[in-house]
C-alpha cells in the first residue's frame, strides 16, 4: 500500500519523524540496560557465592580442630570432651546458617542436589553432608582413631571441599575483574583455607609423633618442608593482602573498614606464626628438642584461630565490596535509565510544543484567508490586524517588513496584510467607478428619453406642415387653373365687349367672383405662412436637442478619456452620438434654409396677390363705372390681359415652392425617423452599460468592504 | 490623447480633455464692473462661483458670437496661490473632439511674449489646430481673475 507522505499533516510529520528518531534511542537503551544487567548478574553470583562459602570454609576449619580434640579424648584425655562440645556447638551453627539460605541460591550456584548429580557429584549436597556430620556427633566416642579420622576427613572435609570448589567455578569467583577483590578471593578462598588445612593435618601428624616419643630422620624432612611451606604462604599473603589494600583505593571509593579491619588481623596472624615458625625449626634442626603436647598445641592453635579470623575478615570485607560494586551497577543503571527516558520526554515535549506553534499560526492564516475567500473583507482585516498585535507581539502591523522578519509566519502575515488592503483599496475604487458609470448613464438614458419624444413631437409636426403645404399646392393649382379660366374670359370679355356691350353685366358679375377667390387665396397665403413659422419653431426644437446631446456626448467624451482603459468602450459611444447629433443639426439647417426661401418666394406672392387684389377691386369699380362709360371700359379690359399673365406667373411659382416644401418635409420626415432609430438603439447601449455596471456593483457588493 | 476642438475667429483651437472638468451651455454672466473686457463675468457652477474668461476676446479681440455651438470649457487651474481652481474658458463651436497622439503635435515656429499660451500645431484634413496651454496663460491674465491678486491689485473682493 502506497501512503502519500504530503497528505499527513505537519503535526502528523513532525511525530512520525520523532519517532524514526525515537527508535535507535530506544535500541541503544535496550543494549546499555542489557550491559548492565549482566555486570549486576555476575555481581550478584559472587555475592552470594562468597555468602555461602563463608560458613563452608569455617567449618573446614572447624573440623580438623574437632577431629584433634577427639583423638586426644580417645587417647585418654577426658577433659577434652568439654572443649569438643563448644567446637561441635559452633559446627552446628555454621551448618545452620548454610541450610538457613534460600533455595534459589543453590539454582543459581547450581548446588542443588540435580545439579550436583548432573556433575557427577554424588553425596554432595548440604543436608547429606549435614547428615554425615550428625552421624559422627552421635558416634564418635564408641568409635577408634583411625574411624573418626576417616569420617572426620573423608565424609566430611572432602565434600565441603568439592563443593567449595563447586561454587568457586560457578559464582565466577575465579572471573572476577576487580584487582581488590580478586586478591582478597585469592587470600580467603583460596591460600588461607590450603594453609589451615595443611597446619590441620600437620598438628595432627605431629601430635602422633609427640605421642608416640621419638622422632625419625623422616618426621624432620617433613617438619623442614612444612616450615618452608607456612613461610612461603605467609609471604604470599601479605604481598596478595598488600594488594588488594592498594587497589582498594582506585575502585569504587576506599573502603574504611577493609583498610582498618585487615592490617591488625594481619599482624596478628603474622606475629602468630613467627614463634610458631621457631618450634618448627626446633624440631627439624635439633634431634635432641623436647616438648609437651600443650607446649606445641597452644602457639599451634593460636596461628589456627588468628588464620580463621583474618580469613573471615577478608570474606567479610569482600562481601562488602561485592555489595558496594552491586549497589553501584544498580545505581548507575537506574541513574542512565532516567536520564535517558527524561531527555527523551523533555524532546517529546518539546516538539509537541514547536509543531503547536506552527499549526497554531497556520490555522489562523487559513482562517482569515478563507475570510477573503468568503468575501468578509473587513472581518479578514480585523482579525489580520488582531492577529497582528496579539500573536506576533507587534504594536502595528506596518513595523513588519520583509528585509527584517526571519520568522516565515510573520512574514506570511505581511504578505496577507499587503494583499488584503490592497483588494480593500482596489474594491473601493471600483465601487466608486461603478456609482459614477451609473449615474451618467442612467443621465443619458433620460436625455435619451427626452430626445425621443421630441423626434416624436417633431415627427408629428412635419407631417401635419406636410399635409398643409400639400394643400396649398393644390389650391394653387386650383387657382392658376381658375386664373387662366379668368384670363381667358378676360380676352373673350375685351372682344365681347369691343362686340358687345351686353357681355358688360357678366363681366361685372366675373369680377365679382374674382375678388373673393382673390380675397381667399391671400387668406390662404397667410396661413400658410404661419404654418411655415410653426416648422421655424420645430427645426429651433431640433437643433437646440441636437446642440444639447452634442454637448452630452461631449462631456461622456471627457469622462471616458478621464476614466482611461475603462472609457475606450464609452467614448466609442459618446462619438456615434455627437455624429448623429451633428446629422440632425446640419438636416436642420438645411430645412430652415429651404424654409427660408419659400417665405421669401411666398411673400413675393403674396405682395403680388395683394396688387392683384386691389387692382380687382378697382377693375370692378371701374367695369361699374364703364358700364356707363363702355369705351373707357374695353381700355380698361384691355389693359387687364397683362395684369392677369403677372398673376398667372406669380401663382405658377406659389405652386412649384409649395410641392418643394413637400418634397422637404418628406426629407425632414426620414430624418426624423432615423433620428428616432439611432435613439432606440442608444438607449439599448445605455441599458446594456447600466446592466453591466449593476453586475460589476453586485460582484464589488459580494465583498464587504464596511462595518 | 483626446483634444476638444473651438473656434475663434473662424481658427481652430483645441485644448487637452485631462484639464477639462465639463462643457456648459452659454448663460448669461454676472457682470462685473471695471475688469478687462476679456473677463466675461462670474457663473454658478453646481454652486461654486467660476470667473469666465472669453478666449475669443483674449486671442481676437472681438466676443463671441451668441450661438448654440459658444459654450463654457470648465478648466482646471493652478492660480497663484498654488491651489487648484475651477475656471471657465468660452469659445465658439466648441462641439468636437480630436484624438492624436502628443508627437503628432509640431512646434508653430512663432513665439509672442505675452500670447505663450499658444502652443504647438497640428493638422487634420480640414486645416490646422493650434494648442490652448492654460498654465502658460500670462499672468496678467491669471490674475485677472486670481481672487488673491484681485484683493492685491485692484482692492476687489470677490467672494
Amino acid at each position: 500500500m502506497k501512503i502519500s507522505f504530503n497528505r499527513f499533516t505537519i503535526l502528523e510529520k513532525i511525530f512520525a519523524g520523532s519517532i524514526i528518531f525515537a527508535l535507535p534511542i530506544i535500541v541503544l537503551l535496550f543494549y546499555m540496560v542489557s550491559g548492565f544487567n549482566r555486570d549486576i548478574g555476575f555481581t550478584r553470583l559472587e555475592f552470594w557465592g562468597n555468602k555461602l562459602l563463608m560458613p563452608m570454609e569455617t567449618i573446614t576449619e572447624l573440623i580438623p580442630e574437632h577431629q584433634l580434640m577427639v583423638r586426644l579424648y580417645i587417647e585418654g584425655d577426658t577433659a577434652m570432651e568439654e572443649k569438643i562440645n563448644l567446637i561441635a556447638k559452633a559446627i552446628e551453627k555454621q551448618f545452620s546458617l548454610l541450610q538457613k539460605e534460600d533455595k534459589t541460591l543453590e539454582y543459581a550456584l547450581q548446588i542443588s542436589e540435580k545439579s550436583l548429580k548432573d556433575a557427577g557429584i554424588e553425596q554432595g549436597h548440604i543436608s547429606d553432608i549435614y547428615k554425615k556430620w550428625q552421624e559422627l556427633r552421635s558416634n564418635w566416642k564408641n568409635n577408634g582413631i583411625a574411624q573418626n579420622d576417616d569420617m572426620h576427613g573423608d565424609m566430611i572435609l572432602k565434600p565441603i571441599n568439592a563443593l567449595i570448589t563447586r561454587i568457586g567455578d560457578t559464582s565466577n569467583m575465579v572471573l572476577d575483574p576487580n584487582l581488590n577483590t580478586t586478591y582478597l578471593i585469592d587470600i580467603g578462598l583460596l591460600t588461607i583455607p590450603k594453609t589451615q588445612e595443611r597446619l590441620g593435618s600437620f598438628v595432627l601428624f605431629v601430635e602422633s609423633v609427640i605421642f608416640k616419643g621419638y622422632m625419625s630422620q623422616e618426621d624432620r624432612v617433613k617438619f623442614s618442608i612444612f616450615a618452608a611451606m607456612l613461610e612461603h604462604n605467609l609471604q604470599h599473603i601479605q604481598e596478595s593482602m598488600e594488594t588488594a589494600l592498594r587497589e582498594n583505593k582506585k575502585l569504587y571509593g576506599v573502603n574504611t573498614s577493609l583498610q582498618k579491619n585487615i592490617p591488625p588481623m594481619m599482624d596478628e596472624y603474622k606475629s602468630s606464626i613467627i614463634p610458631f615458625l621457631f618450634i618448627l625449626n626446633r624440631f627439624a634442626n635439633d634431634p635432641g628438642f623436647k616438648i609437651s603436647a600443650t607446649e606445641f598445641l597452644e602457639p599451634a592453635k593460636k596461628v589456627l584461630d588468628t588464620g580463621a579470623a583474618l580469613r573471615q575478615t577478608s570474606m567479610l570485607e569482600l562481601q562488602i565490596l561485592l555489595d558496594k560494586r552491586l549497589n553501584s551497577f544498580v545505581n548507575k543503571r537506574f541513574t542512565a535509565l532516567f536520564l535517558s527516558l527524561g531527555m527523551l520526554f523533555i524532546a517529546s515535549i518539546a516538539v509537541v510544543v514547536i509543531s503547536r506553534g506552527i499549526t497554531k499560526s497556520l490555522r489562523k492564516v487559513i482562517d482569515i484567508a478563507g475570510e477573503i475567500a468568503g468575501g468578509n473583507l473587513q472581518k479578514a482585516m480585523e482579525a489580520l490586524e488582531k492577529t497582528g498585535r496579539a500573536d506576533l507581539h507587534l504594536k502595528d502591523n506596518t513595523e513588519v517588513s520583509l528585509e527584517n522578519q526571519r520568522n516565515e509566519i510573520h512574514r506570511l502575515f505581511h504578505a496577507m496584510t499587503t494583499m488584503t488592503s490592497s483588494l480593500y483599496n482596489l474594491l473601493i475604487q471600483v465601487g466608486k467607478s461603478g456609482i459614477q458609470v451609473s449615474t451618467s448613464s442612467t443621465q443619458i438614458a433620460a436625455s435619451a428619453k427626452q430626445l425621443e419624444a421630441t423626434v416624436a413631437e417633431q415627427a408629428s409636426s412635419i407631417n401635419e406642415v406636410s399635409a398643409t403645404s400639400n394643400e396649398i399646392s393644390a389650391t394653387s393649382q386650383e387657382f392658376v387653373k381658375t386664373m387662366n379660366k379668368v384670363s381667358e374670359m378676360a380676352s373673350e370679355a375685351a372682344e365681347m365687349a369691343s362686340q358687345s356691350m351686353s357681355s358688360l353685366s357678366d363681366i361685372n358679375a366675373t369680377m365679382k367672383k374674382l375678388l373673393d377667390n382673390t380675397t381667399e387665396s391671400s387668406g390662404k397665403l397667410r396661413a400658410v405662412n404661419e404654418k411655415m413659422d410653426n416648422i421655424t419653431q420645430v427645426i429651433t426644437t431640433i437643433t437646440k436637442v441636437a446642440n444639447q446631446i452634442n454637448l452630452l456626448s461631449l462631456n461622456a467624451a471627457i469622462e471616458a478619456e478621464k476614466a482611461g482603459e475603462y472609457g475606450i468602450g464609452f467614448s466609442v459611444v459618446a462619438r456615434e452620438i455627437r455624429r448623429l447629433a451633428d446629422q440632425t443639426a446640419v438636416s436642420a439647417l438645411d430645412i430652415e434654409g429651404m424654409i427660408m426661401e419659400t417665405r421669401e418666394a411666398m411673400r413675393d406672392g403674396a405682395q403680388a396677390v395683394e396688387i392683384y387684389t386691389d387692382q380687382t377691386r378697382t377693375s370692378t369699380e371701374r367695369i361699374a363705372e364703364i358700364s356707363i362709360d363702355l369705351l373707357r371700359a374695353i381700355e380698361h379690359t384691355q389693359e387687364l390681359v397683362p395684369q392677369f399673365e403677372y398673376v398667372n406667373q406669380g401663382m405658377q411659382m406659389q405652386s412649384q415652392s409649395a410641392s418643394q416644401i413637400s418634397e422637404s418635409m418628406g426629407h425632414l420626415n426620414q430624418a426624423a425617423g432615423q433620428t428616432r432609430d439611432s435613439l432606440i438603439e442608444f438607449r439599448g447601449v445605455t441599458e446594456q452599460l447600466n446592466a453591466a455596471v449593476k453586475d460589476l456593483e453586485n460582484e464589488v457588493a459580494r465583498f464587504s468592504i464596511s462595518s | 490623447m483626446l483634444f476638444l476642438v473651438f473656434e475663434i475667429d473662424n481658427e481652430r483651437y483645441c485644448l487637452e480633455v485631462s484639464s477639462i472638468i465639463e462643457v456648459t451651455p452659454m448663460v448669461v454672466f454676472k457682470k462685473i464692473p471695471h475688469v478687462p473686457a476679456y473677463f466675461s463675468g462670474l457663473f454658478n457652477y453646481r454652486g461654486t462661483i467660476v470667473p469666465v474668461v472669453d478666449l475669443s476676446v483674449l486671442i481676437s479681440g472681438k466676443p463671441s458670437r451668441p450661438l448654440f455651438s459658444t459654450r463654457v470649457i470648465l478648466v482646471d487651474y493652478v492660480g497663484i496661490d498654488k491651489n487648484h481652481h475651477i475656471l471657465g474658458l468660452l469659445a465658439e463651436r466648441a462641439t468636437e473632439t480630436i484624438f492624436c497622439k502628443e508627437e503628432a503635435f509640431q512646434p508653430s515656429g512663432i513665439e509672442v511674449d505675452n500670447a505663450k499660451y499658444l502652443g504647438d500645431v497640428i493638422f487634420d484634413e480640414n486645416g490646422m489646430i493650434q494648442r490652448i496651454r492654460i498654465e502658460k496663460l500670462p499672468p496678467e491674465t491669471i490674475q485677472g481673475y486670481d481672487f488673491f491678486a484681485l484683493k492685491e491689485n485692484n482692492d476687489i473682493t470677490i467672494l
